[in-house]
């Protein structure tokens, strides 16, 4: 059945000859536009790690750095604890994140569409607080829930702070939301012809999963797993919080404790870096081979989206994700939320009472709330306007044109995320205060918006590349015959067809432009200080309640941006035609 | 074929969005000339009017401050004083605005005049840079030249060449101890850290920063040498956690008996409420933690910035910042206080014993200072040591 579905990859499609050039030059640009802003930071950062003067001195050359960097007696721990907790805690992900996004996209469950936007809404709560609201429940010597089992079961010994609670953190707080998040758009994008000819041909619906839908939907997956293997190797706030009192380091905790040194020493760091760099390139280059060896079309001409009927199975199917959906997004929500007007968070025995109305008082009283919400809302607005735009123009060349050099663009958009934005974002300062071009922008929205804007390359480009790598050719030609020309079919047969991926990169970027704070913090002025600096200045002067609330609000205002991607998409791409919602 | 309605919507958002945008850099580079310096003129008088004259020229002044509120306060209050200069406060913490000045100012950006923070950054990075102007000649009202004016007879500068000029030293050094788990009879002094009975028992944050636990073991060096913390950072086999939010809940429930670098902030608050009885503060050998004024390396608005910190160093600017520090922050007020001598301290500053006898600054550690580097170097030093398995 599968070989019938995953065919020899078709050529791109042809550009007319008399454009051909015009063409050429563009996507020439966009190549060196791309380049020019993803390598030059980090060519000025490779250079300046053989740089061994303290930070600010004149340079002079060696190659300490990386002796120290290589030479780090944790490192191979360090390693080890990466790559085993980044297998485990991605293969439960990408199996649990298959399974749920198949059943959202492709099944009748009841109430899928809230479903999903609940995994929406888990992926843009604030980790911080999500994550010591969890430690209250879950430290293995005074967590609430781990006492109340352990009254039940006495020899109960779960402690978050532990290699299994890294695990289950990460699980919980961004894995599963973020697999499910990835997956379902481009689940949903199948034809459900397909699965159809292979339950008439006599297979089951697992088999059918296996041997035809999880293939088609090979792009997506391989890259999302690829991409939560490279975050893997990024990822440091859960790790140093539950991994420091467990003495379990990882690599990016080493890299961010060099940065945090006093002096930072980004000379070392960047050292560490270049070394996961170096370290990922054959992956991506073994993922791009794959994808480009076999043809994953599955919107054609006679692209049909009915759901399978999961029968008595319906509601059972809904609990389970329901239940899941409870520790997912009900309890870090409630604890956060409680967090808030809470004298001292996390302390439940004060004489005086532990509520209060307080942090919200302050917060909603303080001068700077309104100009930092509306910064907030330019800054990740324009991000994420500017993102989708460039992201669709970049997955369009890489996957529709013959462009020469579409394989080097799409190799590039993959650099971002290879390196820890702890480390790039001095290399992003270089960028904008030393090249002539973009000085005359520094310290203005602009440079937020690009910044922030090219932060979710790798994500934003790969996802609609995949999705856009589902759409049949027939689709561009049947309106190329009709009359149309290619900017046209783009904005009326593309772009509806991928809208609900545009929706989900949009809504990422807004997500992760509204809560940035150390790219935005080096690039940004007072002028344009957005709701992320507040809620760190509070956190600065000790106000970790007021801080919370602010990332209360933060969260409320993704969350609406979150449902008015979730409308447009629907309203705009094929969710239309899917009246069974 | 029709076009979309939001299709139409798009190019409107887009203008919103870049309209909103267009908010202009600030700064640029600009002149470095003071109106009137020393050799120019000898009458202070004479070059105050001069300079003053000039900043109302220039008519801005960009001043660099750390985030706490009262810094926002001081900056109104000199704005109330001087409505003809127009004042831009940055606030940044200054492990964030290091890497930005420093880096602006190698590309020839210019864009800050005063800066008014604690003073590690300041002086262990930026001023090594290149990246202050000397003081002395932006010092000009005899009130904040004369040395007699501050407590210990003269001007406090936390760098050897006049940089970094210190407006408050502030004094601390402690452990908490978690009572219900040892009690005071069993543990009060900081001697007592390396006793082998409490091995296990000890909670750090991570000294890997001028931060809380790392600056109370420079108070340790100054007094035992580097010896005791190597013994209490490999011996006493602490637990090292980098989130103070979070150690400071594990010694309150009872998870650890003593803290290192807790956070305060979390730990009044509990016991304003009245609550956190267990936990117990036990002071130990002190450490100075410096805050300063400088100004950045060509100013774009010299005059304003000698105005502006002639101002803040003076009796008014001082007690300003008494009386600001006092009213935003939550008690005790025990940082209320300035190195002037004629500026009254917060009675909490006095209670708490907070403000350094500046007569005799030789019996700290003085943080903040060239002078306290060595100190923190090597409790930096050692905890790279331990932090890579070795003693």
């Amino acid at each position: 059945m599968a070989a019938t579905s995953v065919a020899t990859r078709p050529a791109g499609l042809p550009l007319q000859r008399i454009r051909l050039d015009v063409a050429t030059i563009l996507c020439t640009l966009l190549l060196a536009t791309v380049a020019f802003v993803v390598l030059y930071p980090i060519v000025l950062l490779a250079i300046n790690s053989f740089n061994v003067a303290p930070f600010g001195r004149a340079a002079t050359w060696g190659l300490d750095n990386w002796q120290t960097a290589l030479s780090q007696p944790r490192i191979v721990n360090a390693l080890k604890n990466t790559v085993s907790l980044a297998v485990v805690r991605q293969a439960i992900a990408v199996v649990v994140g298959i399974g749920i996004a198949w059943v959202l996209a492709r099944t009748n469950v009841p109430g899928r569409g809230w479903l999903e936007m609940c995994f929406w809404f888990a992926l843009l709560l604030p980790v911080l607080p999500i994550l010591l609201g969890w430690i209250i429940l879950l430290d293995g010597h005074h967590g609430l829930l781990v006492t109340a089992v352990r009254q039940v079961f006495p020899g109960f010994g779960f402690d978050i702070f532990s290699w299994w609670g890294i695990i289950a953190a990460h699980l919980m707080i961004n894995l599963i939301p973020l697999k499910v998040f990835l997956l379902t758009p481009a689940f949903r994008n199948m034809d459900s012809s397909l699965e159809e000819a292979s339950r008439a041909s006599g297979a089951s619906t697992l088999r059918t999963v296996v041997r035809i839908v999880i293939p088609l939907m090979a792009p997506t997956i391989l890259f999302v797993t690829l991409l939560g293997l490279i975050r893997s190797m990024q990822s440091f706030e859960i790790e140093l919080i539950l991994g420091g009192a467990a003495k379990i380091d990882v690599y990016s905790t080493l890299i961010y404790r060099q940065v945090l040194q006093s002096p930072p020493q980004y000379g070392t760091a960047t050292a560490l870096s270049m070394v996961v760099l170096v370290g990922l390139i054959p992956f991506i280059l073994l993922q791009q081979h794959l994808v480009a060896r076999r043809n994953f079309t599955t919107v054609s001409g006679k692209y049909t989206n009915r759901l399978y009927d999961l029968g008595p199975l319906k509601w059972p199917t809904f609990a389970l994700i329901a239940g899941l959906l409870v520790f997912i997004i009900v309890v870090p929500v409630i604890l956060m939320i409680l967090g808030t007007f809470m004298k001292v968070f996390g302390v439940f025995d004060l004489p005086t009472g532990i509520w209060t109305l307080n942090n919200w008082q302050r917060v909603l009283a303080d001068p700077k709330l309104t100009r930092g919400l509306l910064n907030t809302l330019t800054i990740a607005g324009g991000s994420m306007i500017f993102s989708i735009t460039l992201f669709t123009i970049i997955a369009y060349v890489s996957v529709r044109t013959r462009y020469v050099g579409r394989r080097i663009l799409d190799f590039i958009t993959w650099i971002p995320s290879t390196v820890p934005g702890i480390v790039t974002s001095l290399g992003l300062l270089w960028l904008f205060i030393g090249t002539p071009f973009f000085r005359p922008l520094y310290g203005t929205t602009w440079v937020l918006i690009i910044a922030l804007g090219f932060a979710g390359l790798t994500l934003g480009v790969q996802l609609i590349k995949a999705s856009m790598m589902q759409l049949g050719a027939e689709l561009e030609e049947a309106s190329w015959a009709s009359g149309a020309g290619r900017i046209y079919t783009l904005r009326r047969v593309v772009l509806p067809l991928i809208a609900p991926t545009m929706a989900v990169v949009a809504l990422q970027n807004f997500g992760a432009a509204a809560s940035a704070v150390s790219l935005v913090a080096l690039l940004g002025s007072s002028n344009n200080k957005p709701l992320s600096l507040m809620q760190l200045e509070y956190m600065d002067t000790g106000s970790f309640e007021p801080a919370t609330v602010l990332g209360v609000i933060i969260f409320m205002l993704t969350v609406s941006a979150a449902i008015l991607a979730r409308l447009v998409s629907m309203r705009w791409g094929l969710g239309r035609f899917d009246r069974s919602r | 074929m029709p076009r979309p309605r939001y299709a139409r919507l798009l190019p409107i958002a887009l203008l919103v969005t870049l309209l909103a945008a267009c908010s202009a850099p600030s700064g640029a580079p600009g002149s470095a000339g003071l109106a009137a310096s020393p050799s120019q003129s000898q009458d202070p008088q004479a070059r105050w009017d001069q300079t003053l004259a000039a900043a109302k020229q220039e008519g801005r002044v960009v001043v660099v401050t750390h985030t706490d509120l009262w810094y926002q306060k001081e900056v109104e209050a000199f704005q109330a004083k001087y409505p003809e200069i127009q004042v831009e406060q940055v606030a940044m913490r200054p492990s964030e605005f290091t890497p930005k000045v420093v880096t602006e100012q190698q590309n020839g950006i210019y864009g800050y005049d005063a800066w008014i923070s604690p003073t590690s950054n300041m002086v262990e990075t930026v001023a090594p840079a290149g990246g202050f102007e000397n003081l002395t000649p932006y010092l000009i009202l005899p009130e904040v030249t004369e040395g007699k004016n501050y407590r210990g007879g003269k001007l406090l500068w936390g760098t050897t060449d006049p940089y970094v000029l210190l407006y408050q030293g502030n004094v601390t050094g402690n452990v908490i101890v978690n009572r219900d788990l040892l009690p005071a009879s069993d543990f009060n002094s900081f001697d007592q850290l390396v006793d082998p009975r409490f091995k296990g028992r000890i909670v750090i944050r991570t000294p890997n920063a001028p931060q809380g636990s790392a600056l109370t073991m420079t108070g340790i060096v100054h007094n035992k040498g580097a010896d005791f913390i190597q013994k209490l950072m490999v011996d006493q086999q602490p637990v090292f956690v980098d989130n103070a939010r979070l150690l400071t809940q594990d010694l309150i429930n009872g998870k650890y008996a003593i803290a290192m670098g807790a956070d305060t902030e979390t730990l009044d608050a509990c016991i304003r409420e009245g609550g956190c009885k267990q936990v117990e503060q036990v002071n130990g050998y002190k450490y100075l933690l410096a805050y300063g004024a400088g100004v950045l390396k060509n100013p774009p608005h010299p005059n304003a910035a000698a105005v502006f910190v002639n101002w803040f160093m003076s009796k008014e600017g001082q007690q300003t910042f008494v009386q600001t520090n006092g009213d935003t922050s939550r008690p005790p007020h025990d940082t209320a206080h300035s190195i002037r001598v004629d500026v009254e301290p917060h009675p909490d500053a006095v209670a708490d014993a907070t403000m350094p006898d500046y007569a005799h600054l030789e019996q700290y550690s003085l943080q903040g200072t060239e002078f306290g580097g060595p100190e923190i170097r090597a409790v930096l030093d050692m905890y790279k040591k331990v932090e890579a398995g070795g003693s």
